[in-house]
């Protein structure tokens, strides 16, 4: 798994919504090849192979990146500024995951250089549609430069 | 006898006797000599009577005329022998020489017996030098009389001119005083005798009313008896007195007059008449009076301040140089610390120096300066005062005094200061408050929202792989767990909106309301109630944040579209009235209504008026409605009776 094309990576501490945001792609065939990191520390080491991931062939890039923000340790904006600022990881397309539309962090995050975001709806089926619309979305109609 | 007839008879008979030539020797020489000489002698003397009578003729004043006559007489015969004596040369006239020369002996002693005679008279008269001196002297004297005449002249001439001026002045005087005063003129006794037109117009007696009557007829009543008497005791003993007197008009109105009483004396010093000269004062009076009053009403109103304020006076440089008890008091200096001090004295060093310097700017320029001063007594202890200071200006308008009048607002200040702290306490609070709130709001939208999610999707889970194996109530029991879950996530959402809204700031901007309620019906949809029909009026626009206005109407429509579900040929009607500053909104359908009973816990939050089962939803619309207008500065409310649908109201300040 380590080496091997990742489509897209999910950052989400949130087991539960990890799961069912999986299970919500798989169902609508977005993505076959879904990492999963439960933390921010996870997902930069994972990401810059560093730490646990050291070895991993860094060129195998995910096509998108469903970042939560609020996460413990390394919050979902720190990750989100980090892969803008690295040559690397900067093309790939970072969808912000939030609770709340109103929330001010949304700006912050635009503006540190997330192409999109989608407030998790607390219905499974609006949550299950926005998520594989969004995942198609970036995954595959919105190829990244490289 | 004979003789002298002969003698006489013969007078101018030379016969007798040969002409002189021929009797002795004659030289030629000696006879012409002795003739030409006679005749000289004969021309001088018969000239020099002529001279003497002709000076006697001009002259009145000659003493000794006699003498003078004998005088010239005396020659004149003398002059005739020699003029007889030179003609015996030829003609020998010896007898009428003999006669003439006797004439002249005759003549010539009664000279002589006048002069000596006369000669006592004749040695007093002066000599010419003593009579041209004396002559100068009279002159001088007589200049000096001339001169003293002139000015004596002179002098009668300016006191005539002064006596008439005097008596013209007198008259003016008399007419000035007619005119200017009231005059009255009363006998020993004060009965009045003369009184001028003036005392007629102010007593408003004619004269004839006032003849023969005393000057009781207009006495006031207003002097005491011992003031009266003491008039009388000084003009009785021929002293002149002058006072106020308030005198009683004939109407009865009270006039004052300043009075002088003139007494005039006879020949034993007894008054025998008494001239009163009279002004009328009473508007003096009045202003004298009014003044008083004035100086009263000042003086109390000083000591009113006194008693009340803490009072300072200072010149131009801020020199203290009054206080008053109440000064002494607050500041605890002294008075004679505080005069000749300026107010640095008392200073706290609590206010900056622009501050000081603004206040002496403002009343410098003649301004009042109000203020609040922290000032600094002997002790150390500060104190507040509320402070007025009032500059005083000269002619050129420049302040030179100023009055500063203090009340004490220590207390008050310090419950201002402790206000203040309270309010800055409160304030903390409140932030600490809306941050727990916000810290609230976060942690229900991502914490109670994400294990929300959780159920709904598991429950998803169950429905989509799971169903075959739940009978008929495992899938009903499933329905209500997903029913719940979605309730929660509503509720969450709106408690969210409603608590938020405490924080939100308003953007006013003006609305076409007809534009904003259709955008909103686009959105809110009719799709609970298909059939309702909705109405709207031409609408007033307003000035108000559209986002928030919006939710309210939303909240409004989607209310009355919901409450109007269950009647046939719902309606729904949108309207607006404007009422004195205000615009009315008003929304009314034809649903169930509600109960006024509850009409208080309508727009109360998660308070709802029917059952969930009867009309879905989460009791917080209405609470946002009402809070959004009221941070308009509006007011929402509404009527109902159950069964005859309900109108709801909200009126915003135009």
């Amino acid at each position: 798994m380590i080496n091997t094309e990742i489509e897209i990576l999910l950052i989400e501490d949130n087991l539960n919504d990890a799961e069912l945001t999986i299970r919500a792609l798989k169902k609508n065939k977005v993505g076959n090849v879904i990492v999963h990191m439960k933390d921010g520390r996870d997902a930069l080491d994972f990401l810059f192979a560093e730490g646990p991931f050291e070895g991993r062939n860094v060129n195998h890039k995910p096509k998108v990146i469903l970042l939560d923000l609020k996460m413990p340790k390394v919050s979902g904006l720190e990750v989100l500024e980090r892969i803008k600022k690295n040559e690397n990881t900067r093309q790939i397309p970072v969808v912000v995951l939030t609770s709340s539309k109103e929330n001010k962090d949304i700006d912050l995050a635009y503006k540190l250089g997330a192409n999109s975001y989608i407030v998790k709806p607390v219905e499974f089926e609006s949550f299950s549609n926005a998520i594989s619309h969004l995942g198609i979305y970036w995954a595959l109609i919105n190829q990244s430069p490289d | 006898m004979k003789e002298v007839i002969e003698f006489f008879s013969r007078l101018f008979d030379s016969s007798d006797w040969p002409p002189r030539w021929h009797c002795g020797k004659w030289s030629e020489l000696h006879g012409w000599l002795y003739i030409i000489s006679d005749l000289m002698i004969w021309s001088a003397y018969f000239a020099i009577p002529i001279v003497i009578l002709r000076f006697i003729s001009k002259r009145n004043d000659i003493r000794f005329i006699k003498l003078y006559f004998l005088f010239a007489a005396f020659i004149l015969t003398c002059g005739i022998t020699h003029l007889l004596d030179a003609v015996s040369f030829w003609i020998p006239l010896y007898r009428l020489n003999a006669l003439t020369r006797f004439v002249t002996g005759i003549l010539s002693w009664t000279t002589v017996y006048y002069i000596v005679k006369n000669l006592p008279v004749a040695f007093s008269l002066r000599s010419q030098e003593a009579l041209e001196i004396e002559i100068e002297q009279r002159k001088l004297a007589e200049e000096k009389y001339k001169n003293l005449n002139l000015e004596l002249t002179q002098r009668v001439e300016e006191r005539t001119a002064e006596l008439q001026k005097i008596i013209r002045e007198n008259y003016q005087y008399k007419y000035a005083l007619e005119e200017s005063c009231i005059v009255a003129i009363t006998d020993q006794k004060g009965i009045i005798k003369y009184a001028n037109r003036n005392f007629s117009n102010i007593s408003k007696f004619s004269q004839e009313e006032l003849l023969g009557k005393d000057h009781r007829i207009i006495n006031s009543g207003y002097h005491e008896k011992e003031f009266i008497r003491e008039l009388w005791t000084t003009i009785a003993n021929g002293k002149i007195w002058r006072g106020e007197i308030k005198n009683k008009a004939k109407d009865g109105t009270v006039y004052w007059v300043d009075t002088t009483i003139v007494p005039f004396l006879d020949e034993q010093n007894k008054p025998f008449q008494y001239i009163a000269i009279r002004a009328d004062i009473t508007s003096r009076k009045m202003v004298e009076e009014n003044l008083v009053n004035s100086l009263k009403e000042v003086s109390d109103y000083k000591f009113a301040l006194d008693e009340s304020s803490i009072v300072a006076i200072t010149d131009q440089s801020g020199i203290i140089k009054y206080v008053n008890q109440n000064f002494c008091n607050i500041s605890k200096y002294s008075r004679e610390e505080l005069i000749g001090q300026d107010h640095r004295i008392i200073n706290s060093g609590h206010h900056e120096k622009e501050f000081i310097r603004e206040l002496w700017r403002t009343i410098a320029k003649g301004n009042i300066w109000r203020g609040e001063l922290k000032n600094k007594a002997k002790d150390g202890s500060v104190y507040w005062v509320d402070t007025t200071i009032v500059p005083f200006l000269d002619n050129k308008n420049k302040p030179y005094q100023y009055v500063a009048i203090r009340s004490d607002i220590t207390q008050r200040k310090i419950a201002e200061e402790e206000n203040m702290i309270l309010n800055v306490e409160l304030e903390n609070r409140v932030r600490e408050r809306t941050d727990e709130l916000e810290s609230f709001s976060y942690s229900v939208s991502h914490d109670l929202r994400a294990p929300l999610r959780a159920i709904n999707g598991y429950a998803r889970i169950l429905e989509e792989d799971y169903l075959s194996k739940f009978d008929k109530e495992g899938i009903r029991l499933l329905g209500e767990v997903q029913n719940n879950a979605r309730r929660m996530g509503v509720l969450i959402d709106d408690l969210l909106t409603f608590s938020r809204l405490g924080k939100k700031e308003i953007r006013k901007s003006e609305n076409d309301m007809n534009e904003l309620i259709t955008s909103v019906l686009a959105e809110v949809g009719t799709t609970d109630n298909p059939n309702v029909e909705i109405r709207i009026d031409k609408l007033h626009p307003i000035k108000a944040d559209r986002a928030l206005i919006a939710q309210v109407i939303t909240n409004l429509i989607s209310n009355a579209i919901k409450y109007s579900s269950k009647t046939k040929n719902a309606i729904v009607e949108i309207s607006s009235k404007k009422i004195n500053d205000e615009v009315v909104y008003t929304v009314h359908d034809n649903g169930v209504g509600f109960d006024m009973e509850y009409i208080d816990k309508l727009f109360c939050v998660f308070q709802r008026l029917h059952a969930q089962e009867e009309f879905a939803g989460t009791g917080v619309g209405l609470a946002i409605a009402k809070r959004i207008i009221q941070k308009h500065e509006g007011r929402i409310w509404a009527e109902s009776h159950p069964g005859n649908g309900a109108t709801f109201y909200f009126a915003l300040p135009d």
